[in-house]
């Protein structure tokens, strides 16, 4: 796989063949084919399957192309843009149960790996200052909302991933596995933080690792963090 | 107006320039996408990332001349990232569901029996395709984006025109050899057409 450091006779016959095909043959180009060709009359069998999957090749590529011209620039995310145009337009994209979020996301044909979009969970949510969690979503919201309050919870990603999908087996609907990533912190102190070794006989052990602050210590009580 | 003053309106935040760059460049950012994306990736899926990319990160293209070779290298980093990820993926999809296929199918519950032949034409030439050698692959696929040149490709590719010409008629040639042979020959026939 030279390129051009070292081109091969064959090169220059599949160079010229590549631009019959291509339609931009000069004379000149043919009449060198020509010689180079002689009497083979197979090398015109070959020319006409080249052109079979070159036009098969446009096809594909045609097909990309033709996603592409459907995909427009998202530019509310440029940096430029205002965070709260951002945030504002995530929230848009997000919804207010976990459900109705899934179903946007099947909707617009996402598959496993993409990620979904989380919007802010709105304080108005159901539960919520009433004291009794009676579902999963309320119990997150409710976690998050002290974790936020505390300085324990940053908050929630907007991304999440879809991991799975499948039909359920009534035909009902369809089982999404996904994760939601939250963003969590924890402050520690010299004493609490321990490293992984491997000994010399190659077992992994935890040992007491002392940290050494270079920066001025944050302030000691967390604030509750804006999101 | 030259496409480097459309680049510096775009990375200040002018919508208008930075939608006429993607206009002016989008095919050919999903030719390079299908050169390098994972087997099971989904070209609309990595061009919206794509778009992401550039709308994020156009502010930090420091030559607005080296734009098309810029655009080249998000649309691979894209593709290649997503391949990182996908493995990560059913890493994690292993830990609830162990007997989890190596790839899942549900993606076909979704398409209609009128595409499928022409999907079953397009992928068995796409599997063609995927055995090429990169450098190859990305070359034979630029040239068929609507109205590529070879000094174009050159542009993206950063390669001189002539080797852009080589390398898209050898990858025609070992496509050529490839369709005719039997898929476990395949690798063989490769290695003999590359040496």
């Amino acid at each position: 796989m030279s390129d051009q450091l070292h081109p091969e006779p064959s090169d220059r016959r599949d160079v010229l063949i590549g631009r019959i095909i291509d339609g931009e043959a000069s004379g000149q180009d043919w009449a060198e084919f020509r010689q180079i060709a002689g009497d083979d009359q197979a090398v015109f069998a070959e020319i006409a399957e080249l052109q079979d999957l070159r036009k098969r090749t446009l096809e594909i590529v045609d097909d990309a192309g033709n996603i592409a011209d459907t995909i427009e620039l998202p530019m509310h995310m440029h940096p430029k843009a205002s965070p709260a145009h951002r945030l504002r337009t995530a929230g848009v994209w997000g919804g207010w149960a976990v459900a109705a979020m899934v179903a946007i996301a099947w909707s617009i044909g996402l598959r496993p790996g993409d990620p979904l979009i989380f919007g802010e969970q709105g304080n108005a949510q159901a539960g919520l200052g009433s004291g009794i969690i009676n579902t999963a979503g309320e119990a997150f919201q409710k976690y998050l909302d002290l974790g936020k309050e505390s300085g324990s919870v940053i908050g929630e990603m907007p991304n999440g991933i879809i991991l799975d999908k499948r039909p359920l087996a009534d035909g009902s609907g369809y089982e999404v596995l996904y994760i939601r990533p939250i963003i969590e912190r924890v402050v520690v102190s010299d004493g609490d933080v321990y490293r992984q070794i491997q000994t010399e006989s190659g077992q992994t052990q935890i040992i007491p690792a002392p940290i050494t602050p270079t920066t001025p210590a944050s302030p000691s009580t967390p604030q509750p963090l804006a999101w | 107006m030259d496409e480097a003053d459309l680049v510096r309106r775009a990375a200040r935040g002018d919508p208008a320039a930075a939608e006429l760059i993607w206009k002016a460049h989008r095919r050919w950012i999903a030719a390079v996408l299908l050169a390098h994306k994972p087997r099971q990736s989904d070209v609309e899926d990595l061009l919206q990332e794509v778009a992401l990319a550039v709308v994020e990160k156009i502010n930090q293209l420091d030559d607005p001349s080296a734009l098309k070779p810029w655009l080249r290298m998000v649309a691979v980093n894209t593709a290649r990232a997503t391949g990182r990820k996908q493995t990560r993926r059913k890493g994690l999809l292993r830990l609830v569901r162990p007997n989890v296929p190596a790839e899942s199918e549900g993606d076909q519950d979704l398409t209609t029996d009128l595409t499928r032949q022409r999907q079953e034409r397009a992928r068995q030439l796409g599997s063609l395709i995927e055995h090429l050698p990169d450098a190859y692959r990305e070359c034979v696929l630029l040239r068929c984006a609507r109205g590529m040149t070879h000094k174009q490709i050159s542009e993206i590719t950063g390669l001189p025109e002539t080797t852009v010409e080589t390398r898209i008629a050898r990858g025609r040639r070992m496509l050529r050899e490839l369709a005719q042979t039997s898929p476990d020959q395949r690798e063989a026939t490769l290695a003999r057409s590359s040496s």
